[in-house]
């Protein structure tokens, strides 16, 4: 009688495999290899990490039929639309049957995003704007939370839904902003600009035309200014409108800036600025602006030359950074300015 | 001086010691049971090559090959244990250890829910060991179910030996339930006071836990044990050091 080493059932002699379990009776001289398949240093330090962790689960998941799958709490890998979930605010929530919550989060984070775009450039702008992040960031640590893992699991989750989310949405979001509009704030009191105060300015749209306020760039080597008995350079960043488009005839020799014979209707940022007498054609690509709030005394520009009118006040257009549409700080004289 | 030449010693004190009973020392034990106390004794990767020597012997002692499943997952190759056991299964098929085993590797790389049906098995099948109890145990804790208690304190019923409360014990430090792995692991050194692997375990346990002083006694109670041990030396050193990367670390964000 042959005893199955398996299962302990007693097989007729002669038998090679077992009767009741199939193993085979015979086995302890077959060649069989019983060295076990080992691990390398690599791979073991591979499986130590998380990404590899969640590769792991990818492909149990994948490997699986869904019909099977009849606890899928535990496989911590997100579907594709789960993903795209996480981009919105609140929606993980809602999809997961928790409405309140979700609805709270989304129009808590819609709220707080409208309300920082007024003040965008501004500190309690980006102060609103890193809380309605810190609202989404909330509810991706909530929807990590709803998963049912393990505190590591949770947290390596919640991570990489951050890091996700902010390449997704966040990284794009602001890239696109930057390229549409852009903040200045006035770092020196120029009259009627106040230091503090914060721009919008769009850096794309309709054409310039006369009349538009917009920031432009003064280079260095254009004119020194003598205020008293220090040389200041006229160059950097400068707020002003533009009083004449390329073409125009521009005539400041009277009292009154004549543009085509007419008198212009519009005024420098600073109306009291005065520049000295100039008459010429603006030409193509180029406007008319008169640096009016620059901080020198008016006497010390009256007594340039022309040439050098023509060289501070015809400004081309690509030293226009863009059109001022907007004041977003202080909250005092938040609005469409001037 | 003749009447002292009668009084007992402990011989051990006298030279350094390996920390494994005497008798395990010996020419004329079988490489299955060298394997078993290299395994108590913590030494996963001699216990599997004994296991393998012992195979090679004969091929048809399923403790071995499940003996070899378990050092492979008790040596983080889960992966390969599974591959293996799968290989055992098909000389043994439907054996409940086998069966076990493969639950056990596939909960440890992340497949709880093939593992819970595996373990069903297991349970289901011809006969009954500690292991299986324990297996079960696990996947309770890593599918939230609060009934993992129950299936260690089975375990320990099947085989009140300590071995079996001191790997309960590790199965809750890899699971990074260490608090519950406290209990496990007391029992096993009330038991067997004089194994330093116990100790160790617990120190592991107990520094897991933030426990410093603890664990530090519990490996300085390792190392008198056994000098020279050098998972328990090393951890000692890191301990007594000013501080570390993983110290800030757990001291932050908590976990192992």
């Amino acid at each position: 009688m042959a005893q199955c080493r398996n299962c302990e059932f007693h097989n007729l002699p002669g038998v090679v495999l077992c009767g009741r379990c199939g193993a085979s009776l015979v086995l302890a001289t077959a060649a069989i290899d019983v060295r076990p398949p080992r691990a390398s240093w690599i791979q073991k330090l591979a499986r130590r990490l998380p990404l590899y962790r969640y590769w792991w689960q990818f492909r149990i998941r994948s490997d699986r039929p869904a019909s099977t799958d009849s606890r899928r709490k535990f496989v911590p890998f997100p579907s594709l639309v789960d993903l795209m979930r996480l981009l919105i605010p609140g929606w993980p929530q809602i999809a997961a049957g928790q409405r309140e919550i979700g609805l709270a989060l989304m129009l808590g984070f819609l709220v707080i995003l409208a309300l920082s775009g007024p003040i965008y450039g501004s500190w309690p702008g980006y102060l609103l704007i890193a809380t309605a992040c810190g609202i989404h960031a909330g509810g991706l640590y909530h929807a990590a939370l709803q998963t049912g893992l393990g505190h590591e699991r949770r947290r390596l989750r919640f991570l990489a839904s951050l890091v996700g989310v902010a390449l997704a949405v966040y990284v794009p979001a602001s890239y696109g902003l930057a390229s549409l509009v852009e903040p200045i704030s006035v770092q020196l009191p120029r009259p009627p600009l106040e230091r503090g105060d914060v721009y919008m300015i769009a850096r794309r749209g309709r054409r310039l035309r006369p009349g538009d306020l917009v920031v432009y760039q003064i280079y260095g080597n254009n004119v020194a200014v003598r205020t008293g008995t220090r040389v200041e350079l006229v160059q950097g960043a400068r707020i002003d409108r533009i009083l004449a488009g390329p073409g125009d005839r521009v005539d400041w020799t009277g009292a009154t800036l004549m543009v085509n014979s007419v008198p212009c209707q519009y005024t420098p940022l600073n109306a009291t600025f005065r520049p000295g007498s100039f008459a010429l054609t603006i030409p193509e690509g180029c406007y008319l602006i008169v640096p009016s709030t620059e901080r020198g005394p008016v006497e010390s520009l009256t007594v340039m030359p022309v040439g050098f009118w023509q060289s501070l006040c015809v400004v081309p257009e690509y030293r226009i950074q863009g059109r001022v549409f907007w004041r977003s700080a202080p909250l005092a004289r938040v609005g469409v300015p001037f | 001086m003749a009447r002292f030449g009668k009084l007992e010693y402990d011989n051990e004190r006298s030279g350094p010691r390996s920390g494994r009973p005497e008798g395990t020392q010996g020419a004329t034990v079988s490489p299955a049971d060298q394997a078993l106390e290299e395994r108590r004794c913590g030494h996963y990767e001699n216990a599997l090559r004994l296991y393998s020597r012992a195979l090679e012997d004969d091929r048809s002692q399923v403790g071995c090959w499940v003996g070899q499943v378990q050092m492979l997952v008790q040596l983080g190759e889960s992966v390969e244990a599974e591959i293996w056991c799968r290989k055992a299964l098909e000389l043994f098929p439907g054996n409940g250890d086998l069966l076990a085993g493969r639950a056990q590797a596939m909960g440890r790389v992340g497949d709880v829910v093939a593992a819970l049906v595996l373990s069903d098995g297991s349970l289901k099948a011809a006969g009954q060991s500690a292991y299986r109890w324990q297996v079960r145990g696990e996947l309770m804790v890593m599918s939230k179910q609060e009934t993992d208690r129950h299936c260690f304190d089975k375990a320990k019923q099947v085989d009140p030996d300590w071995m079996v409360s001191l790997e309960s014990a590790r199965s809750y430090l890899h699971l990074k339930v260490p608090s519950r792995g406290l209990e496990r692991i007391r029992s096993a050194v009330e038991r067997a006071p004089d194994r330093y692997f116990a100790w160790y375990t617990q120190g592991e346990i107990e520094l897991a836990l933030g426990f410093e002083s603890a664990a530090r006694t519990s490996w300085q109670r390792c190392l008198e044990l056994a000098p020279g041990h050098v998972d328990a030396e090393r951890q000692l050193l890191g301990l007594n050091s000013g501080w570390s990367a993983g110290r800030i670390w757990r001291r932050l964000f908590g976990g192992k």
